[in-house]
């Protein structure tokens, strides 16, 4: 039942368009048509009973009937319409669906030296997990927390399955410890004296004072310290950056010196709101029409 | 994008105001939708909105967050589910008891279980001793009936038991006592 | 519950009154073993019912606004709104026990039933063990043989204490209201219960996390319940503590779950001095006391008022750390000794007395402790560290301890050849 209807709609639309111009396609071109002449002999003979034959070639009548019938030309185009499923089977390596490599895997191997930060593993998902002195990024990256050597290894005390990477201080260092020994850490810090008098409980009467951030580099490596910033009535200092100029708190407390206030900002006063934005509106015409006349300006010149 | 969507999981929907998005792709089956919730929206859509705007803040920490990222987002499906089966009405209500009250319940509740604890434990005393009346029968059978324990070994032959009939007391269900009614003796055979 | 608790105590007491006063029949009946509260409070109510009520107004009960007025010029505050004490006066006054419900009396006749059982064989029990303590070790079997017969027979002897009264309403009302009784097994069994549901956790949790467990001492399996307080501050375990505060010994509140007196020692361990030669953590003991008798009843010990001539080893000494250090983990420990024997002081004292790497591994070792309980504070840089170290004369007080730049990796120059 459904496919005589689907196979019968074409020829209904068929013969309705061809009747007229079929008997003076044949009268013109019998030789070139010698061997479709039985079929539409036959389309022509079956016109009046609307009885339908299966076996129509359609896409030589589209090439015959082309030049004359671009009603039915337009039909049989959409008939043959290919899906979006069927056009992604055209490229042969499937270059689309093949996306480049993530370089996961280990970048440090065991044994290896890694300082605090180093990379040692990428992955998705926790293939590895963090053991002794290794920590685990966002996306699960094990990354070292101490200089030492790297090992991969599995502690069963702690889970069962799971695969540890860790990093020990000595190269020969074994893991995983036994589960009671004592932790091994390093302080990593060095000892430098400082100035009581900077604590900010020693001297309550004193202003506090806003201070910036140098480094100092030493034999033993650079440390970040802090010293304190100049009064603000000595002038412009010389700051990081190389140049003479406020502190940038000073600069962001310059409206407050001067004695500037601001209104207090209503968000039910929509008459204030409406008059700034027809300002801003405005202004920002203004400006434009400036760039305009300019760029005419320069045009003219040329 | 919900593509296929049962009608219970749609009637579920709508009574907990979860807004579907439903498609134009599939029209007949959203037809069906709207026909299947058709009766019941109508008649619960007043209710709910009273209710809705009752309820505006979910049980939820994000809803704030989601509401900075613009438009309405559907509430977690485990909240769904929660208010679904704690408003149910076979979920029983949680018992709100004064303190006396509670503790009255809850000696009860004591008194219940030990007595079933009791009672647990002299069955099994009882099941414990038959098995024992039955053993100690049997080891008198076998040894002081003087027949050098011939008896009790024809006694313990166990073949053919189920061959020929099935025991007649396995023919209904097994039980611990007889009924309280006894036996029906107006009991006629139906024709 | 609070509510309900605090709602229900003066109605319970009122109660209790009209019961001992009214219905001495029932009393006897109902009168428990070890109960002996009940007279006293009736001596006290005979005093006070001789007067009428105008004159000694009971703060539960009054309602005229003329009498609270008159027992507040007297300091004593009325209890309760005036609502809930005229509906507590105008109630039946029917004690709990003889509430009339007829589920609730079927259900206490159960329970009664099976708490004399219970006695029964409390008393049989402890005759079984009288017995076995009179037979001589030949005639039990052997001196194993025997003190494990003992020490069964005395843990199902605990047990059926425990069962006897567990299903107790009242018992379980007074342990909620705080008023349980701990040398009575019921209720230390009940408090245990309480403490392992959740304190225990967290205190547990706290000292595996923080590495309490490996770093200071092997193992430990909590049974005390500790709590520790600066002051009267109480601290939770792992919490950071102002150097102000813990200038201070703490006082520290252990609750034992088991019955008899113990003597532990008692160590606070600070396990991450800095060592900047090393590049690692050393141990100091900031305080040890020894021989220091705790029992169910008896939780209260002030690590400060311990006399110093025969239990305090080495006294307090204010946990400090220094500018930039990595916070100090502080850790009390209490340690069982061994059968509950007292240690020699004198020797222990002229032993121990260098701080600086005690460790409590090597106590462990040399006095046969065993930790039974734990704690955890901790430290760190404030405000008033450097006037504490300043105080007790911290030789470092001015040095900082400052990050140690990493050295880099390194620059490993890739082979040319291979890149191209």
């Amino acid at each position: 039942m459904f496919q005589s209807r689907g196979v019968l709609a074409p020829f209904r639309a068929l013969e309705r368009a061809i009747a007229p111009s079929t008997l003076r396609v044949a009268s013109y071109s019998t030789s070139i048509l010698s061997s479709q002449r039985p079929i539409l002999s036959a389309i022509t003979a079956n016109s009046t009973t609307a009885s339908s034959s299966t076996t129509l070639p359609r896409t030589n009548t589209t090439r015959l009937l082309s030049p004359s019938t671009p009603s039915l030309l337009t039909f049989l185009t959409q008939q043959q319409v290919r899906h979006a499923s069927h056009a992604s089977q055209g490229t042969a390596n499937r270059h689309s669906r093949d996306p480049a490599g993530k370089r996961l895997g280990a970048k440090r191997s065991a044994g290896e030296y890694v300082v605090p930060g180093c990379i040692i593993f990428k992955q998705r998902g926790t293939k590895w997990w963090p053991g002794e002195n290794c920590g685990m990024g966002r996306d699960h990256t094990i990354y070292s927390e101490q200089s030492g050597y790297v090992r991969y290894y599995l502690d069963p005390e702690r889970h069962p399955k799971r695969k540890y990477i860790g990093v020990v201080f000595e190269k020969d260092g074994k893991l995983p410890t036994p589960r009671n020994a004592v932790t091994r850490r390093k302080l990593g810090r060095v000892a430098v004296r400082f100035d009581p008098a900077d604590l900010p409980n020693r001297q309550p009467q004193e202003q506090p004072q806003s201070a910036d951030l140098v480094a100092e580099i030493t034999e033993e490596g650079t440390t970040v310290g802090s010293v304190p910033a100049a009064a603000v009535d000595e002038g412009l200092q010389f700051r990081p950056g190389y140049m003479y100029r406020e502190a940038n708190w000073s600069i962001g407390r310059i409206a407050e010196r001067a004695g500037v206030t601001a209104d207090v900002h209503s968000r039910k006063n929509r008459w204030l709101a409406w008059r700034r934005r027809q300002a801003r509106r405005d202004r920002t015409a203004q400006m434009k029409s400036l760039k305009r006349q300019k760029k005419s300006g320069r045009k003219a010149k040329n | 994008m919900r593509t296929t969507l049962s009608p219970i999981l749609a009637s579920l929907a709508n009574v907990f105001r979860i807004p579907l998005s439903q498609t134009a792709s599939r029209p007949a089956a959203t037809a069906a939708l709207s026909r299947f919730n058709g009766s019941s929206n109508e008649s619960s859509k007043k209710s709910t909105t009273a209710a809705a705007m009752s309820s505006t803040r979910q049980f939820s920490t994000t809803s704030a967050l989601s509401k900075r990222k613009g438009g309405y987002q559907r509430p977690d499906r485990r909240i769904t589910m929660i208010r679904y089966f704690l408003h149910h009405p076979l979920t029983p209500r949680p018992l709100r008891f004064s303190r006396n009250r509670f503790l009255r319940h809850w000696t009860i509740h004591r008194a219940w279980h030990l007595f079933q604890a009791q009672q647990r434990r002299a069955h099994h005393l009882e099941l414990e001793r038959q098995w024992h009346a039955m053993r100690a029968a049997c080891e008198e059978l076998r040894t002081g009936a003087g027949d050098g324990g011939k008896l009790f070994r024809k006694s313990m032959i166990k073949t053919g038991i189920f061959k020929d009939l099935f025991p007649i007391e396995y023919g209904r269900l097994q039980t611990e006592s007889p009924s309280s009614e006894g036996w029906n003796h107006d009991w006629k055979r139906m024709k | 519950m609070a509510h309900c608790e605090r709602a229900s105590k003066p109605l319970l007491q009122c109660l209790q009154k009209t019961y001992t006063k009214g219905l001495p029949g029932l009393q006897l009946q109902s009168t428990r073993a070890f109960q002996t509260t009940a007279l006293a409070r009736e001596e006290v109510q005979t005093e006070t019912k001789s007067q009428p009520f105008y004159r000694a107004p009971d703060p539960e009960l009054v309602t005229n606004p003329r009498l609270e007025r008159q027992l507040l010029r007297q300091g004593v505050a009325p209890v309760g709104s005036r609502r809930r004490r005229a509906a507590l006066s105008d109630s039946l006054n029917i004690p709990f026990e003889q509430l009339p419900y007829q589920c609730f009396q079927e259900a206490r006749k159960v329970l009664l039933a099976d708490r004399e059982e219970k006695l029964r064989d409390i008393t049989s029990m402890r005759e079984k063990i009288a017995r076995l303590e009179a037979l001589t070790t030949e005639q039990a079997g052997g001196e194993q043989v025997k003190k494990s017969k003992l020490r069964a027979m005395e843990l199902h002897l605990d047990y059926l204490k425990v069962q006897a009264d567990i299903n107790d309403p009242l018992v379980k009302r007074k342990f909620e209201d705080g008023q349980g009784d701990m040398s009575k097994p019921i209720y230390r069994f009940l408090a245990d219960r309480k403490w392992r549901e959740y304190r225990r956790k967290v205190l547990v949790q706290r000292i595996t996390q923080m590495k309490v467990v490996p770093d200071v001492v092997q193992s430990c399996d909590p049974t005390l319940d500790t709590k520790l307080y600066f002051g009267r501050r109480q601290i939770q375990p792992g919490e950071f503590v102002d150097s102000k505060a813990s200038t201070e010994a703490p006082k520290l509140d252990v609750q034992m779950f088991e019955g008899g007196e113990k003597l532990v020692t008692i160590a606070v361990v600070d396990s991450d001095v800095p060592n900047v030669e090393k590049d690692s953590f050393d141990y100091k003991m900031h305080y040890l006391a020894v021989n220091v008798p705790i029992s169910a009843v008896n939780t209260k010990v002030d690590l400060g008022q311990l006399p110093t001539d025969s239990q305090v080893v080495l006294p307090w000494v204010p946990p400090v750390a220094q500018k930039g250090s990595p916070y100090h983990r502080l850790s009390l420990l209490i340690f069982e000794q061994k059968e509950s024997q007292s240690l020699d002081f004198a020797a222990i004292k002229a032993k121990e007395k260098r701080r600086e790497n005690l460790h409590c591994r090597t106590l462990q070792d040399r006095y046969h402790l065993k930790p039974i309980g734990a704690f955890l504070f901790r430290t760190q840089w404030d405000d008033s560290m450097y006037e504490v170290m300043k105080s007790i004369g911290y030789p470092d007080a001015e040095m900082e301890l400052r990050r140690k730049r990493a050295e880099r990796l390194p620059y490993k120059r890739r082979n040319p050849a291979n890149m191209r």
